[in-house]
């Protein structure tokens, strides 16, 4: 069972963004895919303080693997999707085909 | 990369993680259970846990809850890889965390056990199944966890499909439905190490199918206890509500202070065992109940009754004979015998005070004061009197009572009578006993038997008291104007003393003594403003009365006395003397005319004596000869015992015809027709042969018999002569009407005793034996013709 990060989802005239919350997320360990209208991010938070003289009080950060699937109003199949890690935050635009251009 | 592989790439995963052992519970994964880490091996196996970027760990389940440092082989083989969600410390160092299962494990090795278990684990997911009878139990599974659902909270209408999160694996759903039912360690355990998905779902199914039985059961018992207690709480208000409805009007619930006050009595009350108990049965059951529910007087006029009648109470006897025998004197006149057999059981009852008292039955005309007597006797023994009619009593429940199911139900008359007594041994008249009735209800004469019998009467069972109560000490005395309609069971139970009517003399001895006082008072006289005369008693009695007791003639004194009265009243002065003439104009014309002797008889008429209940009476036998006729006419409304006491007359007559010096051509010649005046009043009675006799010996011997001369006597063919009845009634009609002259059978001159002395020694009696002595007695001319014979 996996944690779901909370996201937002916007949208323009060219497009959708959806913003999920990732912070202490590294990069490497997100995976986006896409199939479908179904949007799946998945991955895995770590612990950056992972030390000898550092130990937890308390908890309420989830860490481990979290998954968010989010089922979108346009076809993804043949939509251009792109993905930014930005301050914590991982933005996805998807813009379908045809309505960038 | 698809997704099988993925599954066999993590079938072959090995991991070493931290465990977390668990007791009580087992952590399945997909679902989420707060934890206390509060064992060192636990804390350090969380802190190693916590010390990981990923923040995993395993929790097992412990075998034996109870041991604290389990080894490996205390552990299941499958647990649940498990994350970290959140966690905080307590004050003492251990730890509170959320976890959350990711995946079932088995475990394969344990690595270390200090300072907390480390174990190699290999991932160990559900095959991927699918397919029909997935599908088909995946969905039975939901149906029953929803209706599991509805009855644990049957106001959310929630659709437990719904509320689960979305998931392509059904196990997950299964293992969240299980974590909510809350099952015990054993079944979730066994959940969790199903090989697959089908057996998984079909160990939920059953799970949930038990689950739910318990739940009805569970339901219906808290159901059954809701309505239980909604009814209580209802009444509670209501009641609650009646009370202060009630203060509102200002009435005082008396319920609250009765049953305490009842309470108090009964416990005050001497009782019987048996009574006491069923008092207090009674009592409680009162208490229950709002003073406005019908049963709460039913049962309060019954507890009433059993704390008012006397048990134990009695009047103590004081057996003083001769205070006895003057107060019997004081208020009755002569009756010299029923004293003498009223003082015997006293004298008895002083020396042996145990000795069953009697049933006396007092027989007698009325008016002759048997009722009073009664009272006499009570205030002779010193006991309380209570009396109660019977006359046209027909129902068997007034003298035993109702059951008290009934509504309305009251004791019956017999213990109604003791209650008021308030002693268990008063004087209970019961009066009129030979006018009980008996219909359809039932026969109260065969009630009275077991009241009547000293042997039965000591547990005498009242229908509404419902509890045995001693009759035995009370002195019953029954009345009665007749014996002929009492039944014989209770005739036998009784002793008779039978009361016969006053002579003119007694009547004028109790009206000086008890009648005029008594009126006197009554109108507001003083014995000088009034006198009565001799003279005018004796015409009151003579002309004004009928009877054999004293009622008519009280009466006429009472208005005498009013009348009086009245003059007084109105201003005079000076005391009246009431003579014999004045009657006509005080009391009206004459009403009774006796039977006067009548001066001459022709041949064929005799003076009989009859009996009645109102005392006796003369009456006449009057025969003819009908020429040319052959029968024998009887008439004048005779009974059969009669009738045939004539026949016999007739045939003694004719076969005597000789001795009597009869003309035996008459027998054939010519019938007879016997007549009996008055018409109008049936009589019976076989006392009237010597009268039918004489009679026919007149006539047929065309002599008349003596005038002065009355008779009465029964006979037989062969000319005895049987002895009869009221002697004393008869001889006193012969005297009121002015025969002085009476002819008796000889076995009667006992009965003379009973006369008043002036009356015996005023009258001539003649004894006889045989029909001839009584004819040649009464008809003077056939003694010589006779005697003429007898010598020729």
């Amino acid at each position: 069972m996996r944690w779901e990060p909370d996201a937002d989802i916007y949208r323009s005239r060219c497009g959708w963004l959806v913003k999920l919350d990732l912070a202490g997320v590294r990069r490497s360990d997100v995976n986006v895919e896409a199939a479908g209208r179904r949007l799946a991010v998945r991955g895995r938070r770590r612990d950056l303080v992972v030390s000898e003289d550092w130990s937890h009080y308390s908890m309420e950060i989830a860490y481990s693997d979290f998954e968010r699937i989010i089922e979108m109003p346009c076809d993804l199949d043949c939509a251009n999707i792109s993905a930014d890690l930005l301050d914590g935050m991982l933005l996805i635009y998807v813009t379908p085909e045809g309505e960038g251009r | 990369m698809n997704a099988s592989e993925m599954e066999s790439d993590k079938m072959e995963r090995v991991e070493v993680l931290p465990v977390l052992p668990l007791k009580n519970a087992v952590l399945l994964p997909f679902t989420t259970m707060p934890l206390l880490a509060g064992r060192p091996a636990s804390v350090a196996a969380v802190e190693a846990a916590l010390a990981t970027e990923s923040k995993e760990l395993v929790v097992v389940t412990q075998r034996d809850a109870t041991n604290d440092t389990p080894t490996a082989e205390g552990f299941y083989a499958f647990g649940a890889k498990a994350v970290i969600r959140k966690m905080a410390r307590g004050s003492e160092g251990e730890i509170q965390l959320i976890v959350q299962g990711i995946e079932r494990v088995r475990i394969a090795r344990f690595e270390q056990t200090a300072p907390y278990i480390k174990a190699s684990v290999h991932l160990a997911p559900m095959p991927e199944e699918k397919g029909p009878e997935v599908e088909a139990l995946y969905r039975s599974v939901l149906d029953l966890a929803s209706k599991a659902f509805a009855i644990v909270q049957p106001d959310m209408q929630v659709d437990i499909a719904q509320s689960l999160p979305p998931s392509e694996n059904p196990i997950q759903h299964a293992y969240l439905i299980a974590s909510m039912l809350g099952l015990d360690v054993a079944k979730d355990q066994t959940l969790l190490e199903a090989p697959t998905r089908i057996e998984a779902l079909r160990l939920l199914h059953s799970y949930l199918a038990s689950e739910i039985q318990v739940l009805e059961i569970r339901r219906q018992i808290a159901s059954k206890m809701e309505t239980e207690m909604t009814r209580q709480q209802r009444e509670y208000l209501l009641r609650q509500q009646l009370a202060a409805i009630q203060e509102e009007l200002g009435e005082k619930s008396p319920g609250q202070s009765e049953a305490p006050l009842l309470r108090q009595r009964l416990a005050e009350a001497d009782l019987p065992e048996e009574a006491r108990q069923e008092a207090e049965r009674e009592l409680s059951r009162m208490e229950k109940l709002p003073s406005s529910a019908p049963d709460y007087h039913v049962i309060r006029a019954y507890l009433d009754l059993i704390l008012e009648l006397p048990w134990r109470k009695s009047t103590e006897a004081e057996l003083d004979l001769a205070r006895a025998r003057r107060t019997l004197d004081e208020d009755h006149f002569d009756l010299k015998e029923i004293k003498e057999r009223i003082l015997e059981h006293l004298g008895v009852l002083k020396l042996n005070p145990s000795a069953k008292a009697p049933i006396l039955c007092l027989v007698g005309p009325p008016g002759v004061g048997k009722t009073s007597l009664g009272q006499s006797i009570a205030r002779a023994m010193g006991r309380k009197f209570e009396r109660l009619s019977l006359g046209g009593l027909h129902d068997e429940s007034e003298l035993r009572g109702h059951r008290r199911t009934y509504i309305g139900a009251m004791p019956g008359r017999i213990i109604q009578s003791v209650r008021r007594a308030a002693v268990n041994n008063p004087v209970l008249m019961l009066d009129e006993v030979d006018k009980l009735g008996r219909d359809f209800r039932g026969d109260p004469a065969a009630a009275l038997l077991e009241i009547l019998d000293p042997e039965q009467n000591k547990t005498f069972r009242d229908n509404y008291l419902d509890l045995p109560f001693d009759l035995s000490k009370v002195f019953f005395i029954t009345t009665a104007n007749t014996l002929e309609t009492i039944p014989q069971p209770l005739l036998d139970r009784m002793e008779l003393l039978r009361l016969s009517g006053y002579s003119e003399e007694e009547k004028i001895m109790i009206a000086r003594r008890y009648l005029i006082p008594r009126q006197l008072k009554e109108a507001g006289l003083t014995a000088e403003q009034l006198t009565i005369t001799d003279e005018a008693l004796r015409r009151a009695i003579s002309r004004y009365t009928r009877e054999a007791g004293l009622r008519q003639l009280e009466r006429a004194i009472g208005r005498l006395a009013r009348k009086i009265a009245l003059r007084f009243a109105e201003g005079k002065t000076e005391a009246v003397t009431i003579e014999s003439e004045d009657l006509a104009e005080m009391l009206g014309p004459e009403k009774f005319f006796p039977e006067q002797a009548r001066k001459q008889l022709p041949p064929g008429v005799a003076t009989g004596l009859a009996w009645t209940e109102a005392g006796g009476d003369v009456l006449y036998v009057e025969a003819t000869l009908l020429p040319e006729g052959r029968s024998l006419i009887i008439t004048g409304q005779l009974g059969e015992v009669m009738q045939e006491s004539a026949k016999a007359a007739q045939s003694y007559i004719w076969s005597h015809a000789d001795e009597l010096d009869i003309d035996r051509s008459l027998f054939s010649g010519s019938g007879v027709h016997i007549h009996v005046p008055a018409g109008a009043i049936p009589k019976d009675g076989p006392s009237a042969g010597v009268t039918m006799a004489t009679a026919l010996a007149s006539l047929y011997a065309k002599t008349p018999a003596r005038s002065d001369t009355a008779m009465t006597g029964e006979i037989t063919l062969t000319g005895l002569v049987l002895p009869i009845g009221g002697v004393k009634e008869k001889v006193l009609a012969a005297r009121r009407a002015g025969l002085l002259r009476v002819i008796l059978p000889k076995e009667n001159e006992k009965d003379l005793r009973e006369l008043p002395d002036n009356v015996r020694e005023a009258m001539e009696f003649i004894f006889v034996e045989r029909v001839e002595d009584a004819l040649s007695a009464a008809i003077p001319g056939l003694v010589e013709r006779m005697s003429a014979r007898i010598a020729a």
